[in-house]
């Protein structure tokens, strides 16, 4: 296994999260929006989601490698990604549901009664309400995604986990640190980006 | 007949209303009501009753399961229910305002749906948080959590009349509320509805409250209207034991709580004198009046003879009993007595209780700016309420 440069597994390794949880937002949101009154199709997600993220991560690359291979894209950033998309639903799925199913009703009903349509009230009061729990949500997701995002070193998707693992297999400590703080110095900062925007958002909530 | 004429008569009529949840059970059945503009109409009965419901009816947050309601003579049914929503302003039970918009996006909310500019919705919020006494610089942009409970039913109503809506809903408005806040809300809402002549259907479950705001009480038992009334046919008449029991006619003098000295019988005027004046000038101007007047069968006026001392630009200062062993020369200020202010708006309650702490049997009404109109007397009361009965 080549080991790159800091930068390049820094890259890498940001991509890979990024990308994952992105798409795994912009999916989940929109789909927990659609169930959040559809108690059976929630459970059905929930309980997809559930299973998906028993599934020990080392085992979902190998599993997915041979279906990715007749793309021929079994090793390298595609199963990374696809694996880290399936995982970083739950937190966001489970909280969006929870944010949107947790709001006062009364709140709605005067938001109905006060003549809003369906989308205004989905715009204006539900996802702003949410707002504070999908965001939390999207955060726990980017935390852990970028911490299983170092297993996929394995897989040949290159990032930090290729200094844990060259570290392990040459019993070096110094070189296995490096790659474990790039890592958690990743979490870390993308969790503070992200505390940033929902600060942002949460001061612009309400003015139009 | 035509359309148009329909139309001018009632706000809003009930048509065989009713209500069926699932399970069978009448919620609300045989409702019948016209309301006119202008009209406060209160819904009142225990718990459980419908006045809710009825409410939500109104405004098509429930459908009805038969009947109909008439806004404006048009079918409710074949009203876009957004478009009616919006043209009725509605204070839930409970607020329900929204805890991420400041108070200032709040009351915008439904000018905003309705389309109103930047400068325009400034101008509503401005002079809704006006009516209801919420000091704009202090209040605007805050948010609900940092309001009391009694500011927040404030803007819950202010907010209910940003959209200058042809009616307004109101579900127990000041539910939570301890009783003197409770009592201030009640009154600025009474000068509200006379300052905007809006229409009100006003529902709680307090009596007092009903009869304090409704032009109209409406009571209900079990789904079903039980009577319909002002406030004191239904306290001088009641339908059945329930009203009775309801509105607690067994206690006579309750009624006089409810009952505004406008809707007494007063007597004219007293006579009046200068601040300047003497006892003497007091005795004569009664003397004279007594004479023209032949003040025959005003026994209270007797008892009591008072004179009204008066201010230059006429207020009333304070009331002379001529009957009193005052010399001559003394005077009017020192012969003079101040008993509490009774306007026209003051209740019979207040205006018996205040001759009966002053050991009189009459007093000066007062009107605009404090000039005597006119006298309330025990005879008076007496002879209303033998009336109404
Ligand atoms: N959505 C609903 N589904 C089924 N039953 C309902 C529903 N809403 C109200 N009810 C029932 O209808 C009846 C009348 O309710 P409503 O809320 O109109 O009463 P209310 O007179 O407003 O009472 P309160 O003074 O307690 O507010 C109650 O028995 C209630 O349980
Ligand atoms: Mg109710």
């Amino acid at each position: 296994m080549p080991l790159g440069s800091f930068i390049d597994a820094f890259q890498s390794h940001f991509f890979i999260v990024v990308v994952s949880v992105g798409l795994a937002a912009a999916t989940v949101i929109p789909l927990g929006v659609w169930a959040r009154n559809r108690p059976v199709a929630s459970t059905l997600i929930l309980g997809f989601d559930n299973l998906i993220s028993t599934i020990p991560s080392v085992a979902l690359y190998g599993l997915l490698m041979p279906v990715l291979a007749i793309w021929n894209v079994g090793i390298g950033t595609v199963p990374a990604v696809i694996a880290l998309f399936l995982y970083s639903q739950l937190p966001m799925l489970r909280n969006t549901l929870v944010g949107l199913r947790n709001i006062d009703p009364s709140v709605v009903d005067s938001a109905i009664g006060m003549g809003m349509t369906e989308r205004q009230i989905l715009f204006k009061i539900r996802l702003p309400l949410a707002m504070p729990m999908i965001m939390a949500g999207l955060r726990t997701s980017a935390v852990m995604g970028t911490g299983v995002a170092s297993i996929a070193a394995y897989i040949g998707a290159g990032g930090f986990g290729t200094y844990i693992i060259r570290g392990i297999a040459a019993s070096d400590r110094q070189t296995i640190l490096i790659g474990a703080f790039g890592a958690s110095a990743m979490a870390i900062g993308i969790d503070f980006l992200l505390g940033g925007v929902q600060k942002i958002l949460e001061g612009r909530i309400g003015k139009r | 007949m035509t359309a148009n004429d329909a139309r001018s008569k009632f706000l809003l009529e009930y048509r065989d209303v009713a209500k069926t949840f699932e399970l069978g059970k009448d919620v609300v059945s045989d409702f019948n009501l016209r309301i006119g503009h202008g009209e406060t109409v209160v819904f009142i009965g225990p718990s459980g009753c419908g006045k809710t419901t009825t409410l939500r009816m109104t405004n098509r947050l429930e459908e009805l399961s038969s009947g109909n309601i008439l806004f404006g003579g048009v079918d409710t049914a074949t009203i876009d229910p957004t478009k009616l929503r919006r043209s009725m302003g509605y204070v839930i039970q409970g607020i329900g305002l929204f805890p991420h918009m400041t108070i200032w996006e709040n009351i915008a909310t439904v000018p905003r749906l309705k389309g109103a500019n930047r400068d325009e919705l400034e101008n509503i919020v401005d002079s809704c948080l006006e009516l209801m006494e919420l000091d704009y610089k202090e209040y605007a942009h805050k948010y609900p959590h940092e309001l009391s409970g009694g500011q927040q039913q404030r803007v819950g109503v202010a907010r209910a009349l940003a959209g200058n809506p042809e009616v307004i809903l109101m579900d127990e408005p000041f539910g939570a509320l301890d009783p003197i806040v409770r009592e201030s809300l009640q009154d600025e809402l009474i000068r509200i509805k006379d300052q905007l002549s809006a229409t009100i259907i006003f529902v709680t479950h307090d009596i007092h409250e009903a009869i304090k705001m409704g032009d109209r009480i409406v009571i209900m038992k079990d789904g079903r209207i039980v009577q319909i009334g002002d406030p004191l046919t239904l306290l001088a008449n009641p339908a059945n034991d329930f009203v009775r029991d309801f509105v607690g006619s067994k206690d006579v003098l309750a009624q006089f709580k409810y009952l505004k000295v406008a809707d007494v019988d007063t007597h004219d005027r007293p006579p009046r004198i200068a601040e300047s004046d003497s006892f003497a000038a007091a005795r004569k101007k009664f003397d004279r009046r007594m004479r023209r007047y032949e003040y025959n069968g005003m026994g209270d006026i007797d008892k009591s003879p008072l004179v009204c001392v008066c201010s230059g630009e006429g207020k009333l200062l304070g009331c002379i009993d001529v009957s009193k062993p005052f010399s001559d020369d003394t005077p009017a200020d020192q012969c003079m007595k101040i008993f509490p202010d009774i306007t026209e708006n003051s209740t019979a309650y207040e205006a018996l209780s205040a001759m009966i702490a002053n050991n009189v049997t009459n007093l000066p009404v007062q009107g605009e700016g404090g000039k005597p109109i006119g006298a309330i007397s025990m005879t008076s009361l007496h002879d209303y309420l033998w009336r109404a009965r």
